[in-house]
């Protein structure tokens, strides 16, 4: 795992901060970036 | 010039006062669930840290603590090995297999994402978070854990040229 930079971080924090607030958004967008690479890749 | 871009804001702090923030953060949480919260170590280790980022990396240690432990105590101890200050943060809870000790700091990747979900407990992100802070500040995490007895998290930041900026002493 590369280093990354604070601002990388924070963001990664935002998340997880929404995350905390509203569980099934991020779980959401985190299967439909999944989805969305298999397309990418099958096409 | 990256005008703009969140830097580290490293400055000299006193771990113990850092330690002892963290832990009174949770301890009402930790007395609902009758577990002790222990915070050791010497008062005057002092390191150059972001103190914000630093209460980051422990709050989300301790966080985890809280999360995974039915009996017992939640410890935050700080100790100085050689040209490092060790935060350890240990947890008489549960513990984590063996076999998933590897894939701790993954992001969006829960050990327990069953348990996790019953719990209400995030995404797979605290440690992947935790890993890059400490990172970003020159240290290393190791987490060790018996699975069923607890689990230890030693965050090892370099103490660097270190001055108080905000004694409590008055």
């Amino acid at each position: 795992m590369g280093k990354r930079t604070l601002c990388e971080v924070k963001l990664w924090q935002f998340l997880d901060g929404f995350e905390q607030l509203f569980p099934s958004v991020v779980t959401y967008f985190y299967w439909v970036n999944w989805v969305g690479l298999a397309f990418f890749w099958l096409n | 010039m990256d005008a703009g871009e969140p830097r580290l804001e490293m400055r000299g702090i006193n771990a113990l006062d850092v330690c002892r923030a963290c832990a009174s953060r949770i301890e009402q949480n930790a007395a609902q669930k009758g577990l002790a919260v222990i915070v050791d170590g010497d008062e005057n280790v002092c390191l150059r840290a972001d103190p914000k980022r630093l209460q980051d990396i422990l709050d989300n240690l301790m966080q985890n603590g809280l999360h995974y432990t039915t009996h017992g105590y939640i410890s935050l101890e700080v100790e100085v090995v050689n040209d490092t200050i060790v935060f350890c943060v240990s947890d008489t809870g549960r513990g984590i297999r063996n076999e998933d000790l590897g894939r701790l700091f993954n992001r969006f990747e829960s050990v327990n994402a069953q348990s996790d979900a019953q719990v209400g407990l995030g995404a797979g992100l605290g440690l992947a978070i935790v890993h890059d802070l400490v990172k970003l500040q020159g240290g290393e995490v190791v987490i060790t854990s018996v699975w069923g007895e607890g689990t230890c998290a030693r965050v090892s930041l370099p103490a660097g040229y270190c001055q108080l900026e905000n004694s409590s002493a008055a």
